[in-house]
């Protein structure tokens, strides 16, 4: 009976020791988990800043001159080639007094 | 059954329960020996050795946090920020460092000698090599040398590269502000610093970085700008295709919206790419529209024209004589293009005449035109929110001599930046109110919530509404009939001057007779101004009249802008409308 305790009393020693370390173990493997993911983010943050820049690199103004002009043959327009004629407001309230503001409306050939 | 022991098994008893204490008493012993020197090293010396596991388990170091970025009026990013990695070195790790310094020079190309130098250093963290290329990352970590690691850190980016260069000015290497908005705003833009703590396991892996556990640095604010990028874009391609054409040694071209003071284009050569600093000069890189001042030769006589009519000491009918084109001023001759006879000073401006506007200075008196100077804004700073302005140079009257006043109506012997002039001028597009110029409209936080707007400032009212519209007049006339010809956009009435300013020889100390200045300033349209634009082309070879080398880059600019803006010719059924995105004037302006 006493070396029935004395085992029971053993093996729950060792449990709560184990449990204590397996606890331990998994704490800094799920830091090595976390550390890997918290990588990954980084690196995606980091591609996502290189696309932003690189579409702000191919938004140029200057780049899309130069290939409206040199690719597509395009040039700017003429002083008589762009109209502007009265459009609808939106919403019926002109932020720009009683008239009715103007849009855009056409690029006619020479 | 009892049965006796003998005396051998007696004797043999007794030293096994002896060994067996002798070897108890060796274990207490040991365990005692243990016990004292896990005290010692537990207790006594417990701070000694925390410091040593935290330097072999732990690295700390400082870094800056992402700098805000920096937009258009559109939102579209000027300057931003890439993630890039920095090469460092834990000397304590590193068993041979002769061999990794090698190692190392084959991808970094730095001197062996000088890393090795770090890599022997009796400190526990030093920097290698900071921001380096993504294939150099590569190749170290291929290397996988011991005791070496990067780490990420921020990098300033401008995508656009050279556009808006001497405005946006550059960061350096700790991301710290030195040049331009990057340095005026730098307490804004400049992100929290962060202490990184790098926690490594025996093999030297990174298990948690302690930062992780605290609450992440702030990013810092980003700044929104009053300059649109298209109508820079415009203005940089207009000035270049200027500078090349006329071989100048540089130029510039301003625009401003006269009714706010916001800044529309700033555009200078030489210029820079603030993503090569090294490459670049501050000669290059120095903001010549606010720090370096010039003699603005007859696009001043704007000035006065206005003084003279505010002060009532003449009107546009009056007649000047301008004789037969040349006027003696103590022991020199200030000449006229062509002999004029009596003008009315309509045309003494239309035909920029030196002497019409000598005798009219001398009407109008020393004090006034100082004054009225003063008032335009010369003779000090603008209040842009640009580091480094100048006051131009404007003396008192009473250290004028007797060439000065005749001299100061042909625009000589006053500096004015750039800026001052745009601004006088645009005082005159807005009703006589005169503004003060800015370039940052908003600041708003990491989260993207507005912490900061800009509202228009007036500085104060150098002249009144009536004399504003009478000087536009005569400068409309100036394009339309005298020597701004080529400023006039097809469709928009137009009010300029044109002006053309001999320099300054730095050997002779008099004026040069091959190095000029030719500019022309004026605002579009003429009866509801939204673009005031200023040119200034420097040391232009062959003809340098402002209305032949700045006149026409005035005009490919308004032209431009004004189509981009939606602005209405005037001579279409309305005028002015816009419900577009690129509303210029929406502000209520404070007083200063």
């Amino acid at each position: 009976m006493k070396w029935v305790l004395w085992t029971l009393l053993m093996v729950s020693v060792s449990g709560v020791l184990l449990f204590y370390v397996w606890g331990k173990v998994d704490v800094v493997r799920v830091g090595y988990e976390l550390e890997a993911l918290l990588k990954k983010k980084a690196a995606l943050t980091q591609e996502h800043e290189r696309l932003q820049a690189r579409f702000s690199q191919l938004t140029a103004p200057e780049r899309i001159a130069s290939e409206a002009g040199d690719k597509l043959g395009m040039k700017p327009p003429g002083a008589r080639q762009v109209v502007l004629v009265p459009s609808q407001p939106e919403d019926g309230n002109s932020i720009d007094g009683p008239e009715p503001p103007l849009r855009l409306a056409r690029q006619t050939g020479e | 059954m009892n049965r006796s022991f003998t005396k051998k098994e007696i004797k043999s008893a007794g030293e096994g329960t002896g060994r067996r204490a002798f070897i108890g008493l060796c274990f207490l012993f040991g365990f005692v020996i243990l016990f004292l020197r896990f005290g010692y090293l537990q207790v006594l010396q417990a701070e000694t050795m925390k410091l040593k596991a935290r330097q072999q388990h732990e690295k700390s170091i400082t870094l800056a946090s992402n700098r805000g970025a920096i937009v258009d009026r559109q939102g579209k990013p000027l300057a931003l920020n890439l993630d890039v990695s920095s090469v460092y070195a834990t000397p304590s790790s590193i068993d041979d460092p002769a061999g990794v310094a090698r190692q190392l020079t084959r991808v970094l190309g730095v001197p062996p000698e000088s890393l090795e130098k770090r890599l022997r250093a009796k400190r526990d963290f030093v920097w290698i090599q900071r921001k380096i290329e993504d294939a150099q990352v590569k190749r170290l970590t291929d290397l996988d040398l011991p005791g070496v690691d990067v780490v990420a850190e921020s990098r300033r980016f401008y995508p656009k590269g050279t556009l808006l260069a001497h405005v946006l000015g550059f960061a350096g290497i700790d991301s710290q502000g030195l040049e331009g908005l990057e340095n005026g705003y730098d307490e804004h833009l400049r992100g929290q610093v962060r202490q990184v703590v790098l926690q490594q396991d025996a093999l030297g892996r990174i298990i948690i970085p302690e930062s992780r556990r605290k609450p992440q640095a702030l990013s810092g604010h980003a700044i929104s700008l009053t300059i649109d990028e298209v109508i820079q874009y415009i203005a940089e391609q207009a000035l270049d295709q200027a500078v090349k054409a006329t071989k100048a040694r540089g130029g510039a071209v301003l625009v401003m919206a006269p009714k706010t003071g916001q800044m529309l284009a700033w555009a200078l050569r030489p210029t820079f790419d603030p993503n090569h600093i090294p490459q670049a000069s501050p000669e290059q890189w120095r903001n010549r529209g606010v720090t370096d001042p010039y003699e603005p030769g007859s696009t001043l006589k704007v000035v006065l024209a206005a003084a003279a009519l505010e002060s009532n000491s003449i009107t546009p009918d009056t007649l000047l004589y301008a004789g037969d084109g040349e006027v003696p001023i103590s022991g020199t001759v200030i000449h006229d293009h062509e002999k004029a006879g009596w003008v009315t000073f309509r045309e003494a401006v239309q035909r920029s005449s030196n002497v019409a506007f000598v005798k009219m200075s001398w009407d109008l008196g020393k004090e006034q035109v100082y004054q009225f100077l003063r008032t335009f804004g010369f003779g000090e700073k603008t209040g842009i929110d640009l580091p480094g302005e100048s006051i131009g140079i404007l003396r008192r009257p009473d250290q004028w001599s007797l060439r000065t006043l005749p001299s100061l109506a042909i625009g000589q012997e006053i500096a004015v930046t750039p800026l001052q002039l745009l601004t006088a001028v645009s005082a005159i597009a807005n009703d006589g109110w005169l503004m003060r110029p800015f370039l940052v409209r908003e600041i708003s936080d990491h989260q993207g919530r507005s912490v900061w707007k800009h509202v228009p400032h007036i500085r104060r009212r150098p002249i009144g509404a009536e004399t504003a519209k009478t000087v536009t007049d005569l400068l409309v006339n100036v394009v339309e009939r005298g020597t701004g010809k080529r400023a006039a956009v097809p469709g928009y009435r137009v009010a300029g001057k044109t002006g053309t300013a001999q320099k300054v020889d730095s050997e002779t100390g008099t004026y040069s007779s091959t190095k000029f200045v030719g500019s022309f300033v004026g605002f579009v349209p003429a009866e509801d101004p939204r673009l005031a634009i200023l040119v200034v082309i420097d040391e232009p070879q062959g003809p340098a009249w402002g209305g032949v080398v700045a006149a026409p880059v005035f005009r490919k600019v308004a032209e431009q802008a004004l189509r981009y803006l939606s602005v209405a010719p005037g001579d279409e059924p309305r005028v002015v409308a816009s419900r577009s995105k690129h509303v210029l004037d929406g502000y209520q302006p404070n007083w200063e």
